[in-house]
C-alpha cells in the first residue's frame, strides 16, 4: 500500500485544498460565538502557527534520509509506550474531526439541498469511498485531489467572488473588538480545527525528494491560508452581529452568489463541487487514523487490512448515539490540552527526533557491517 | 478473483443501491412548493399572521393561458413556520423557500408586532436567501400580491425588479432581510424598510380573457422609506426626507430637482429637471468635550434630465455637453439643502440613527460595552452639512 511515493508538489495541492475545506461549514458561526468579529484574527493567528508547524514538518521529511517512518522516529527516539499514547491521541483527534466534518456535511446537505437521510444511508457511501482511496494508497488520494483541485477552487472563487461585492467592511470596525485576552482564548480553544498538515506525519517515508519542498508546500498552503482568512472576513462583513446566530457559512454565504437572484440557486451547483474537498479532506483524515490503529496494535503488513478500516469507520457511526455537538461539547474541553501537544508541540520538535532516529539508524548500520565484517574474518 | 466473489460483490452492491435509495428522503419538485415571494398581515382579531404565498404553477394544456406561472396561496398561523404549515396542509405540497425573492409586510404586521418574531424566522433559515428584498406595504401585504403591473405576470418578480435593478437608478432604496436585521442588533438599533404603495390605474379596461387580467392593474410607487427601532416602527419618511436620507446614507442615484433655466435663450424650457448622476457622502467626526461635531459631505454630480439619460454610465464612458449654469446648480444645491433639513428634524423628533452617524463615531472612538445613545446621546449631536454640487 505504501510502495508509492508522492511529489511535494502534490503536497502542496492537498493542502491547497484541505486548508478551506471544511473551515467554512459550522467554524465561523462558532467562532463567532466565542470572539465575535474578531474571529478571522483567531483563524489568522492559528494558521500562522500551523505555517510554522508545516515548515518545521518539511524540514523532518527533508533529513529523514533513511526513510524512516514516523512509527520508527518515534520508536526510537522517545520509546514503544509514549509512541503509542501519542498514536491514542492521535487516533481520538483524527476520528473526532471525522466525526464533526461528516455532521457539518450531512447537515449542509438537509439544509442547504433538502436532503435528509438516515446516519447509516449518509455514512455508508462516505466510508466506502474513504476506504477504497485508503486501500489504493495515499498516493491515490494525491492522485485524485490534483484531478479535482482546478474544479474545486474555481467552484470556491465563484461562491465568494460575488458576495465579496456586497460586503460591508464597516462590519470589521473597529478593530479589534474583543480584548487580547479573549482573542488568545479563542484561538486555544479553537486548534481542533486546524493542524491539517497531520496527515505528512504518516507519509514521512513515502516523498520523493525535491530540491525546493519549501516553495512549493509553503505556496499551496499560504494561498489555501490566505483564502481561509478571506472567506471569514467575508463571513463578518457579510453577517455582521448576526455571525453568531447563523449555522453554516458557505450555506449562508453562497446565497449572495453569481447576481443570482433572478437566475435560479446556481451556487448549489458550486457548493456540491466544493464539497468534494471535504471529502478530500475525509479520506485523508481515515488514512491518518488506519496508520495510527496500524502502529498501535502493531500490525506491519503493508497490504490494507480489512478489519483495521472497518475499526476506523465503524467510529463515524458514533452520532446514532451522541451528536457531534455534543461530542465536542464534553470531550474537548479535556482533550483539547493533549490535542494540542501533537498539533503544535510535536512538530516543532519532529526534525530533531527524525534527526536523533536517523543517527541510531546510521549506527546500527554501522554496527550491523563491523558484524559482518568481523564474522567475515572469523 | 473467482467466480463466486463477483457474484458476491455484485448482490452487495445491488442490496447497497436498494437501500440507499430508501434511505435518501428528498424532495421531488412536483411535491414541493416553489415560492416566489410572500406577504406578511396581521389578522389584530386572531391574533394571527397571514402568510400569502406566491407558488410556482407551470402552465400546461392548451386550455392554459400562456405566462400564467404563478398562483397565490394563503395560510395562517400563530407563528411563521405555523402559517407555512397550514400552505402545506392546504396545498400538499411543502413550501421551499430556497427560490423566496421578497418578503412583503402588510401594514398591519409592521405597524402592530415586533418584526423580529416574524423575520427571525426567516434569518435562522438555512434555506430562505438572506439577500432577499424585504419591503414594507400600504394597505394589506395580501391585497398588493393581487396586482399586478400592466406588462408583467408574477408580481413578486415585478417588484424585485424594481426594488433591485431599477433601484440604484431612479433612488429607491431598498434593502434585503439580512441587512435589516443588522441594523436591528447594533448601535441604536435603527433601520430602514422601503415602502411599496400601489396605485390603481382606473384607465386600463379589464379583459373579458380568464386569468390574470382580472386582478387590479396599476402601478408602484415606492419612494419613501419606514424607520424602524428594536424591530418596532417608529415613523413612515415622507418624499422629501427619504430623498434625503437616499443622499445621505445610500449610493442611490437618480433624484430630481426642479430648477429655473436662466439661460439666455427664449427657446428653453423656463423649468428643467436636473436629475443626479453621481452621488458619494462623506462623513466626519469629532468629539469636543460631551459634543459631536457631525460633517456630512455631499458631492452630487448632475445633469439635466433628458429622454434616453437615465444615470450613471461609469467611467468609461465620456461626458455629456454641459446644460447647467452656476445659478442653476445653486438651485439644486439649495433644493438639497432644504431636504436634509427636513430629513434630520425628523431625526431628532423620533431619535433615530439611520445614516451612520454612530457607526462613525464607533470607529474613529471605539467601541464600548455601554449603549450607545447612552454614551453619546442625540442631543449631543452637532450636525453640519456641506453639499457640492457639479455638472456631469
Amino acid at each position: 500500500m505504501m510502495q508509492n511515493k508522492v511529489k511535494w508538489s502534490q503536497i502542496a495541492l492537498i493542502l491547497l485544498l484541505i486548508v478551506p475545506g471544511g473551515k467554512y461549514l459550522s467554524l465561523p458561526a462558532a467562532l463567532a460565538q466565542q470572539v465575535g468579529k474578531d474571529s478571522w484574527i483567531v483563524i489568522a493567528v492559528l494558521l500562522l502557527l500551523d505555517a510554522i508547524c508545516l515548515a518545521m514538518t518539511i524540514k523532518a521529511a527533508v533529513i529523514n534520509k533513511h526513510n524512516l517512518s514516523f512509527n520508527s522516529v518515534l520508536t526510537n527516539t522517545v520509546g514503544a509506550v509514549p509512541s503509542k499514547v501519542i498514536y491514542v491521541i492521535f487516533f481520538v483527534l483524527l476520528q473526532m474531526r471525522i466525526i464533526t466534518l461528516m455532521a457539518s456535511v450531512y447537515k449542509l446537505f438537509a439544509a442547504t439541498f433538502t436532503i435528509r437521510s438516515s446516519w447509516v444511508g449518509f455514512w455508508l457511501p462516505i466510508s466506502a469511498f474513504c476506504l477504497l482511496v485508503v486501500a489504493k494508497g495515499f498516493k491515490t488520494i494525491a492522485r485524485l485531489n490534483q484531478l479535482l483541485s482546478v474544479l474545486v477552487m474555481f467552484s470556491l472563487v465563484s461562491i465568494l467572488i460575488y458576495p465579496a461585492t456586497q460586503l460591508d467592511v464597516r462590519n470589521l470596525l473597529p478593530l479589534p473588538q474583543s480584548d487580547f485576552a479573549t482573542i488568545l482564548q479563542g484561538t486555544f480553544n479553537s486548534t481542533f480545527w486546524f493542524a491539517d498538515y497531520m496527515f505528512l506525519f504518516f507519509v514521512l517515508d513515502s516523498i520523493c525528494p525535491s530540491r525546493h519542498p519549501y516553495v512549493s508546500v509553503m505556496s499551496g498552503f499560504g494561498v489555501g491560508a490566505v483564502l481561509t482568512v478571506l472567506m471569514n472576513v467575508l463571513f463578518i462583513a457579510l453577517y455582521g452581529p448576526l455571525a453568531p446566530y447563523t449555522d453554516l457559512a458557505m450555506s449562508k454565504v453562497s446565497q449572495f452568489a453569481l447576481a443570482l437572484n433572478t437566475n435560479g440557486r446556481l451556487d448549489w451547483l458550486s457548493l456540491s463541487v466544493w464539497t468534494t474537498s471535504v471529502f478530500i479532506k475525509l479520506a485523508l483524515f481515515t488514512f491518518s487514523a488506519y496508520k495510527c490503529l496500524q502502529f498501535l496494535i502493531g500490525n506491519k503488513q503493508l497490504k490494507f487490512n480489512y478489519w483495521i478500516g472497518a475499526i476506523v469507520v465503524v467510529f463515524s457511526l458514533t452520532p446514532l448515539f451522541l451528536s457531534s455537538d455534543k461530542l465536542l461539547k464534553y470531550m474537548l474541553p479535556y482533550t483539547v490540552y493533549p490535542f494540542c501537544v501533537v498539533q503544535y508541540v510535536l512538530p516543532l520538535f519532529l526534525p530533531l527526533l527524525v534527526k536523533i532516529a536517523n543517527n541510531k539508524h546510521d549506527k546500527r548500520i554501522v554496527e550491523k557491517l563491523n558484524l559482518s565484517e568481523v564474522a567475515a574474518n572469523e | 478473483m473467482n467466480r463466486g466473489k463477483k457474484i458476491l460483490i455484485l448482490l452487495g452492491c445491488g442490496a447497497l443501491l436498494i437501500f440507499l435509495s430508501l434511505s435518501f428522503s428528498g424532495q421531488d419538485i412536483s411535491a414541493r412548493a416553489i415560492v416566489l415571494g410572500l406577504g406578511v398581515d396581521w389578522d389584530e382579531q386572531t391574533k394571527q399572521y397571514l402568510i400569502t404565498a406566491e407558488i410556482v404553477s407551470p402552465g400546461g394544456g392548451s386550455d392554459q393561458q400562456v405566462g400564467t406561472f404563478s398562483k397565490l396561496v394563503d395560510g395562517r398561523g400563530d407563528t411563521m413556520s405555523h402559517a407555512l404549515s397550514d400552505i402545506y396542509a392546504q396545498t400538499g405540497r411543502k413550501s421551499s423557500l430556497g427560490q423566496c425573492q421578497i418578503l412583503l409586510l402588510g401594514e398591519s404586521m409592521y405597524k402592530n408586532t415586533d418584526l423580529l418574531q416574524c423575520l427571525s424566522y426567516f434569518s435562522l433559515s438555512e434555506a430562505f436567501k438572506d439577500s432577499s428584498s424585504v419591503c414594507c406595504t400600504v394597505g394589506e401585504a395580501n391585497a398588493l400580491m393581487n396586482t399586478q403591473l400592466p406588462l408583467s405576470g408574477s408580481i413578486s418578480m415585478t417588484l424585485v425588479e424594481l426594488l433591485k435593478d431599477a433601484g440604484k437608478l431612479v433612488a429607491v432604496p431598498s434593502t434585503t432581510l439580512n441587512k435589516f436585521m443588522q441594523s436591528q442588533m447594533v448601535l441604536t438599533r435603527s433601520g430602514v424598510l422601503s415602502v411599496i404603495e400601489y396605485v390603481e390605474n382606473k384607465d386600463i379596461q379589464q379583459s373579458d380573457n380568464a386569468g390574470d387580467s382580472q386582478k387590479p392593474q396599476g402601478t408602484y410607487k415606492c419612494n419613501t422609506v419606514a424607520v424602524f427601532k428594536d424591530n418596532r416602527f417608529v415613523t413612515a419618511l415622507d418624499d422629501t426626507q427619504s430623498l434625503a436620507y437616499t443622499l445621505l446614507a445610500t449610493d442611490c442615484i437618480g433624484q430630481i430637482y426642479t430648477v429655473k433655466d436662466d439661460h439666455d435663450n427664449e427657446y428653453n424650457p423656463q423649468l428643467i429637471s436636473a436629475v443626479v448622476t453621481d452621488n458619494s457622502c462623506d462623513i466626519s467626526v469629532e468629539q469636543q468635550g460631551d459634543k459631536l461635531n457631525v460633517t456630512f459631505t455631499i458631492d452630487a454630480e448632475v445633469h439635466s434630465l433628458a429622454n434616453g439619460y437615465h444615470g450613471k454610465e461609469g467611467i468609461f464612458f465620456p461626458k455629456w455637453t454641459e446644460t447647467m449654469t452656476d445659478g442653476m446648480l445653486q438651485q439644486v444645491k439649495d433644493s438639497i439643502f432644504a431636504q436634509i433639513e427636513e430629513y434630520f428634524k425628523a431625526q431628532q423628533q423620533y431619535n433615530f440613527d439611520i445614516v451612520n452617524i454612530y457607526k462613525a463615531y464607533e470607529i474613529k472612538y471605539g467601541a464600548s460595552d455601554q449603549p450607545i445613545q447612552q454614551r453619546l446621546p442625540m442631543e449631543n449631536i452637532v450636525i453640519d452639512v456641506k453639499v457640492n454640487v457639479t455638472e456631469n
